[in-house]
């Protein structure tokens, strides 16, 4: 078996291979290793982390490792925790962020930092923002907070950006005044920008249009004098911070008027004979005298050096502004206790500045490990260096996959910055790829090649079956229509789903695939498309808006904040409490307003007061409680008052996770808002101004049983057999200039000026690594959707692009051909020819999304049968269905689908295979097609709900708590209340939880040595497969191993006739060395505190294997029309079906 | 104010700006006081403007009547609405509508007109165009029923934007809104197409009279119109559409 990447959960590890066993084996430090994507980094390090461990006996506690998440930080703990056993949990595993908190919260007094400090939340750093616009003398630009077009586009964005790109390059504002100095003078810089425009005007701007030697004689001694005023004007500068800059753009200028004037020397005679006829307007254009590229200068090249030097002086001008702002946000955090993430590293640099203390600091750790180093950005390497006291420091990351700059992180930091810093670094690359079909990472190797600046020239090849591989790339040319493109894509995913394209013989499920989108709103036209074909998706965070369900959800809040706000009211009335028409008419055309006559019109005038009242009676229950309660609280009562989650489909119950994560958010900062109005603003600004400063590196969360829609940048470090990637044009990857980017890079280092570099194409590397990461994350299909821009290039008759770049002198930065991206033309010209085209295969039939389908022998559309179903349906419910014949009325179901739909999933857990014991319909409905469950009823349920969440909370701790290996009852109630907390549990649950932590240690269980908890598991039993996690193994005072089953509930089960213990001990084997055989429950709930286990023989386990495969193949043809009624219907959440009533 | 001088005129203005904007805003609509001064300044700008490159004495001078409900009849169909300036000129009278810009206003160009032919036969969709043509021919059909008009006068209908051009003008002292205004004739249109006009108008009518709200063009309106209708989240309309299979 071939070493698996990071990413993948397979319990048996493999072998390394060659190349990663030298780096474990290495002795040898500082040193990089340059892994490409799927070449399994973590795992390389991970097992060198074990390594030094297990063969040099270095102590866990030296060995610092810093990750970028706390879910990277989390999983590298527990990878070292199943290799090494609990001293695993010893290695000092931090992120960036992590451990500078923990740094300055011991070293508080010595940072001069109140040692209560809290971390800002969005909701503290959006107040402070807008607190300290107001600090700002607005001079250069507009005080108005919110863009016209986009939020992120006004003075708040501007702000927020602009301090997060400053803090990230650890830039202070006193370094910005001091540099940016007087705001006069930056508004005489500007005017000397004009004046060199009205001086290029006088000298090279010319009305002939026929060149001729005496001409382009003239034309030459106008450079000359351009060249010279340049030179008075740079002469007439100051020798220091923003003038100097300016004064370096001059040079660059002057250099540029040299290097015309030979241009317009040495090509002459062609200049003259019409090849090279338009340079002569070629010094004109660059010193900015065209409003746009004139006549014979291509429309492509938009660069012209008057144009820069403006660029950055206004640059420079909207600092001048902002850097008050920054001021004041840095003062507010500071009074209020208040660190942000870039503050934290800032503010340990500062710390271990004093030598002693970085020695006490640096000295707790040997050896420094880091992940993911190519997003680290400059203050990041700075804490890195100065923790590596003795350069025993190991550096794993990928510059091809560097696709954070936007945010500060610095690709150099693995590169040169790295090198220069180690003068003695160890270079290793890994290029052996454990995910792809060679033919995919041919074309992730071809665009990766041609990005110019690149770091490293490392090449992926495959290995095993997926190296001789001569599949696995597929092309669709999009449609120009956005909308037509999502068409193709769904049709494209429908046939893979159906298994019914010519040239894949595999059949994918909707979670074998990913669509990964380069910008948010790439997703929204698919997702419609995907929705009206059934296919089912998840939108990972930040993707989700627009959900109808969603914006129900938060019309519930509003109508709550504000029960004026009448629009909110009726659409909750509508959409949750599905009021009748006449009786919404009837309460909006009331005397009162809408929410006074909710509350007092008599029940008996409405059609159906049952619906009328259950709306009173939530609104009056949750309006009581939303002046006592937290926003986070207030939502989940919301939840649990109004059964919401009913009435929304399993995608909008996906989405709705998004917008639960934000209001959790709020629970977690020093500011605990109630729910009003301004709240609800907040809420949706947040959302706007992440757009622009995301806040979170997080991978997306995926699911098996849904098409995964995320971001690139949400994917990164995920696989998928099958990956589309859309909207592959030139124009949607098209490079930007970034944001106080060459200011910046001018400040960031003493020596640094703005010509260093062309910011714009930096953006372009970006885009190119960020295709990289999209298309590396694919193993099995890529899928590639794209089309060619059209032509705004190159006309007959103009300069071209090289031509004009070979005069452009090397002092400067930008080239003629600017920063671009023509994706497809490179995907396209580096197809290998095994590749094949869908194109024609997902074009649209006739009718489009509504095909003729045969209904009894009737040809009709789609669209039709379905009505004449819902014409049905909605007979049935009134009753007068008399005039239908039951013979010709029926549907086959399959006759309403043209593709079959997706093809349903056979996925087994204990759980699914119990319930298939005691009725088969409830299996198919709740495991195969995934039914509605009926509504709650009244309170009934309020009991069972808090035993679940009990045992859930108490789950949850017991995990946390074996994992930061916490042995005592006080310990593990300080995480169950940490755990309380952010899952807003009500205190009566976290109260339960607690008594469970105290029956726990009341057993022997909790003497014991805890080696795993809630470990996964995939058993695998001829061909069928279960899933399941086991909640913990232990090592009992006789030194063997146990697994624990932990049960919160109020009845104890029997040892002997189940199989949820003997499946846990099967799926051991495959996970242990070690061999385990005895198994049994902790009883936590009120029936405990007890503890029963027994030991099961090989041949009662092999029994069991037996009965399992019967059952599971017995599950596999589950059906509708089998069910057991009995004492468990009272408890179905189908029960409203007919089948209950028979028992 | 037809004695005072135009510097007084332009005084009188201000001040009453001064009132309005204080009686008419609050600062805590405003995330910060520098927005809240600052769209002030706009707003003051826009009047000095109108006052003194644009043609706002002139208005003041020759007003007959401000904020006045003109109404006018046609084919038992009644329509008023409230013009804020109506002003005496050489050859009889304008109305005048102000706006902040007139960006989305009737033109007289020929693909406007063409535009509202589309929207009645119901090829195409113009909602904010039709509006501003039904509103041109309540005011140019209306000021002939007032005391002010007399016959052969010439009507002359106005959108003016007050905000029509905005820019910033940097300064060390602060940045200064730059405003100019603008203003549109758009009575040639209202005549060249009245019977489109009054079909549109007819249509309107009816389908309110009728309680028919029926859409025409339900794609074009949920295309165009939907995400800025504020009735949107409780339009069963609309979220049938969402929520449809």
């Amino acid at each position: 078996m071939s070493p698996s990447p990071s990413e993948d959960d397979s319990d048996e590890e493999p072998s390394p291979r060659i190349p990663q066993q030298r780096i474990i084996e290495s002795s040898e430090y500082p040193m990089r290793v340059l892994a490409g994507a799927g070449t399994g980094k973590t795992f390389t390090m991970v097992r060198k982390v074990e390594h030094l461990i297990d063969e040099h006996d270095v102590s866990p506690d030296r060995i610092l490792a810093l990750t970028f998440t706390n879910k990277a930080a989390a999983s590298m703990r527990e990878k070292l925790n199943e290799k090494l056993g609990a001293p695993g949990y010893d290695v000092n595993a931090y992120t960036y962020h992590s451990i500078c908190h923990d740094i300055l919260r011991e070293y508080a007094y010595h940072a001069e930092i109140d040692p209560q400090f809290d971390v800002v939340n969005n909701a503290d750093r959006t107040a402070l923002i807008h607190e300290a616009l107001d600090e700002i003398t607005y001079r250069f630009t507009s005080p108005e907070v919110y863009g016209p077009d986009s939020h992120a586009d006004g003075a708040a964005g501007s702000l927020l950006k602009f301090i997060s790109t400053m803090k990230s390059k650890g830039i202070s504002p006193s370094t910005i005044e001091t540099f940016l100095g007087d705001a006069d003078r930056l508004l005489e810089l500007e005017a000397l920008v004009d004046r060199i425009v009205d001086r290029a005007n006088e000298t090279v701007r010319v009305s002939w249009r026929a060149p001729s030697a005496d001409r382009l004689e003239e034309m030459r001694d106008g450079l000359a004098d351009l060249q010279q005023s340049i030179e008075d004007e740079r002469t007439a500068l100051g020798q220091t911070g923003v003038e100097q800059s300016v004064a370096t753009f001059l040079c660059g200028m002057e250099e540029t008027c040299t290097s015309l004037a030979e241009l317009l020397e040495t090509e002459e005679a062609s200049i003259i004979d019409d090849e090279h006829k338009p340079a002569f307007r070629l010094p004109a254009y660059l010193f900015g005298t065209y409003a746009s590229p004139p006549s014979g200068i291509p429309d492509s090249m938009s660069v012209t050096l008057t144009g820069k030097l403006r660029s950055f002086v206004e640059e420079c001008q909207e600092a001048a502004d902002l850097v008050a702002g920054y001021t004041a946000y840095e003062q507010r955090l500071h009074e209020a206790s208040l660190v942000d993430f870039a503050d934290l590293i800032g503010a340990t640099l500062d710390l271990l500045e004093d030598p002693n203390i970085r020695a006490e600091i640096a000295g707790q750790y040997d050896y420094v490990f880091c992940d993911e180093f190519q997003d680290t950005d400059a203050v990041q390497f700075e804490l890195v260096d100065q923790l590596a006291d003795d350069d025993k420091l190991f550096v794993v990351g990928d510059d091809d996959q560097a696709i954070y700059e936007w945010r500060g992180a610095a690709v150099e930091n693995i590169g040169h910055r790295l090198e220069e810093r180690y003068e003695t670094l160890i270079p290793e690359t890994l290029e052996e790829n454990f995910r792809s079909k060679q033919p995919i990472l041919d074309v992730a190797n071809n665009v990766i090649a041609q990005l110019e600046a690149r770091g490293s020239e490392k090449e992926l090849t495959a290995v095993g079956d997926a190296a001789n591989a001569s599949d696995g790339i597929a092309t669709i040319t999009a449609a120009e229509d956005d909308e037509e493109q999502a068409e193709q894509i769904a049709t494209a995913i429908g046939r893979l789903l159906a298994g019914s394209l010519s040239d894949v013989d595999e059949t994918y499920g909707a979670g074998d695939i990913a669509l990964l989108v380069r910008k948010n709103r790439h997703a929204k036209p698919i997702v419609r498309a995907l929705e009206e074909r059934g296919i089912p998706y998840q939108l990972a965070g930040g993707l989700a808006a627009d959900s109808v369900g969603v914006e129900t959800v938060l019309a519930y809040l509003k109508a709550l904040a504000n029960p004026a706000d009448e629009v909110s009211l009726n659409r909750v009335l509508t959409m949750r409490y599905r009021l009748h028409d006449v009786d919404l008419r009837l309460l909006n055309t009331a005397s009162d307003s809408l929410s006074e006559a909710l509350q007092s019109l008599p029940l008996d005038q409405f059609r159906e007061p049952e619906r009328v009242r259950r709306a009173r009676e939530d609104f009056q229950a949750l309006r009581a409680k939303r002046e006592i309660y937290s926003v986070a609280r207030l939502f989940r009562e919301l939840k649990e008052q109004t059964n919401i989650d009913w009435y929304l489909s399993p995608q909008e119950r996906r989405d709705l996770r998004t917008l639960e994560s934000l209001i959790d958010s709020f629970g977690e900062g020093a500011l605990q808002p109630a729910l009003d109005e301004s709240f609800l603003e907040l809420l949706s600004l947040m959302e706007s101004l992440d757009d622009s400063v995301a806040g979170v590196q997080d991978q997306a969360e995926t699911v098996s049983d849904a098409v995964n829609i995320m971001t690139v940048h949400k994917s990164k470090g995920l696989e998928f057999p099958v990956v589309f990637l859309p909207n592959l044009s030139a124009d949607q990857w098209e490079p930007s200039t970034r944001s106080y980017d060459t200011l910046g890079h001018t400040l960031e280092e003493t020596a640094a000026t703005p010509l260093d570099q062309d910011f714009e194409k930096r953006d372009e590397y970006e885009a190119r690594r960020i295709f990289h990461v999209a298309m590396t994350r694919a193993e099995e299909q890529l899928v590639l959707v794209g089309r060619h821009a059209d032509d705004g290039g190159v006309d007959d008759g103009d300069l071209s692009l090289s031509f004009i770049d070979s005069w452009l002198p090397e002092q400067i930065p930008w080239r003629a051909t600017g920063a671009s991206f023509p994706i497809w033309q490179e995907v396209t010209a580096g197809l290998p020819p095994t590749a094949t085209d869908w194109t024609d295969e997902v074009a649209p039939i006739d009718g489009g999304v509504d095909p003729t389908i045969s209904v009894n022998g009737e040809s009709v559309p789609q669209s039709v049968a379905r009505d004449r179903v819902l014409a049905l349906a909605r007979g049935l419910l009134n009753g007068d269905l008399d005039s239908v014949s039951p013979a010709t009325a029926g549907f086959a179901v399959e006759a309403l689908s043209t593709d079959g739909g997706p093809a349903l999933s056979h996925r087994h857990s204990y759980t699914s295979l119990e319930k298939y014991s005691q009725c088969s319909r409830r299996h198919y409905l709740d495991y195969l097609v995934r039914a509605f469950e009926d509504p709650q009823r009244g309170d009934t349920g309020s009991n069972t709900v808090s035993i679940r969440d009990t045992g859930i909370l108490f789950h949850d701790t017991a995990e946390l708590a074996a994992k930061r290996s916490l042995t005592s009852p006080e310990k593990w109630n300080d995480v169950c209340d940490e755990l309380g907390r952010q899952g807003s549990y009500s205190a009566g649950i976290v109260d339960q939880a607690k008594g469970c932590i105290d029956r726990y240690f009341s057993t022997e269980a909790s003497s014991w040595e805890i080696l795993s908890a809630e470990r996964s598991f995939t058993l695998d039993i001829d061909g069928h497969t279960i899933t399941g996690k086991i909640d913990a193994v232990y090592r009992n005072s006789a030194g063997n191993l146990v697994v624990l089953d932990y049960k919160a509930t109020t009845m104890q089960r029997s040892l002997d006739d189940n199989l949820q213990l003997p499946i846990y001990l099967l799926a051991c084997q495959q996970l242990f060395d070690e061999r385990i055989d005895e198994a049994g429950y902790v009883y936590v709930g009120s029936v405990g505190p007890d503890m029963s286990t027994r030991t099961f023989s090989d041949d009662e386990l092999a029994q069991c294997r037996q009965d399992l495969l019967t059952r599971l193949q017995a599950a596999e043809d589950s059906t509708f029309d089998d069910y057991t009624a009995g004492d468990h219907c009272q408890w179905c959440p189908h029960r409203s079906l007919s089948c209950s009533q028979t028992h | 104010m037809a004695g005072e001088s135009d510097e007084e005129i332009r005084a009188v203005a201000l001040d009453a700006f001064d009132d309005e904007w204080d009686s008419q805003t609050s600062r805590t609509e405003y995330t910060t006081s520098a927005h809240y001064e600052y769209d002030e300044q706009l707003a003051r700008a826009a009047i000095e403007a109108y006052f003194s490159t644009g043609p706002g004495v002139g208005h003041v001078q020759g007003s007959v009547l401000t904020e006045v409900e003109l109404e006018c009849e046609r084919d038992g169909i009644l329509l008023h609405g409230y013009a804020d300036n109506v002003v005496r000129t050489d050859d009889g009278l304008q109305v005048i509508d102000y706006k902040p810009s007139v960006r989305y206003e009737l033109s007289t160009s020929d693909r406007a007109k063409e535009k509202l032919r589309e929207h009645l036969a119901g090829e195409d969709y113009h909602p904010r165009l039709v509006k501003s043509a039904i509103q041109a021919a309540t005011y140019i059909e209306g000021i002939q029923n007032t005391s002010v008009y007399e016959p052969g006068m010439e009507i002359v209908f106005t959108y003016y934007g007050l905000l029509a051009n905005t820019d910033i003008e940097k300064s060390t002292a602060g940045v200064q809104p730059r405003v100019s205004g603008y203003g549109r004739n758009v009575e040639e249109t209202y005549y060249s197409e009245e019977e489109t006009i009054w079909g549109l108008i007819q249509r309107a009518h009816d389908g309110i009279r009728e309680d028919n709200y029926e859409p025409i063009r339900w794609d074009a309106i949920r295309e165009n119109a939907c995400d800025r209708c504020d009735y949107r989240s409780m339009c069963t309309d609309a979220l049938a559409e969402e929520v449809q299979f």
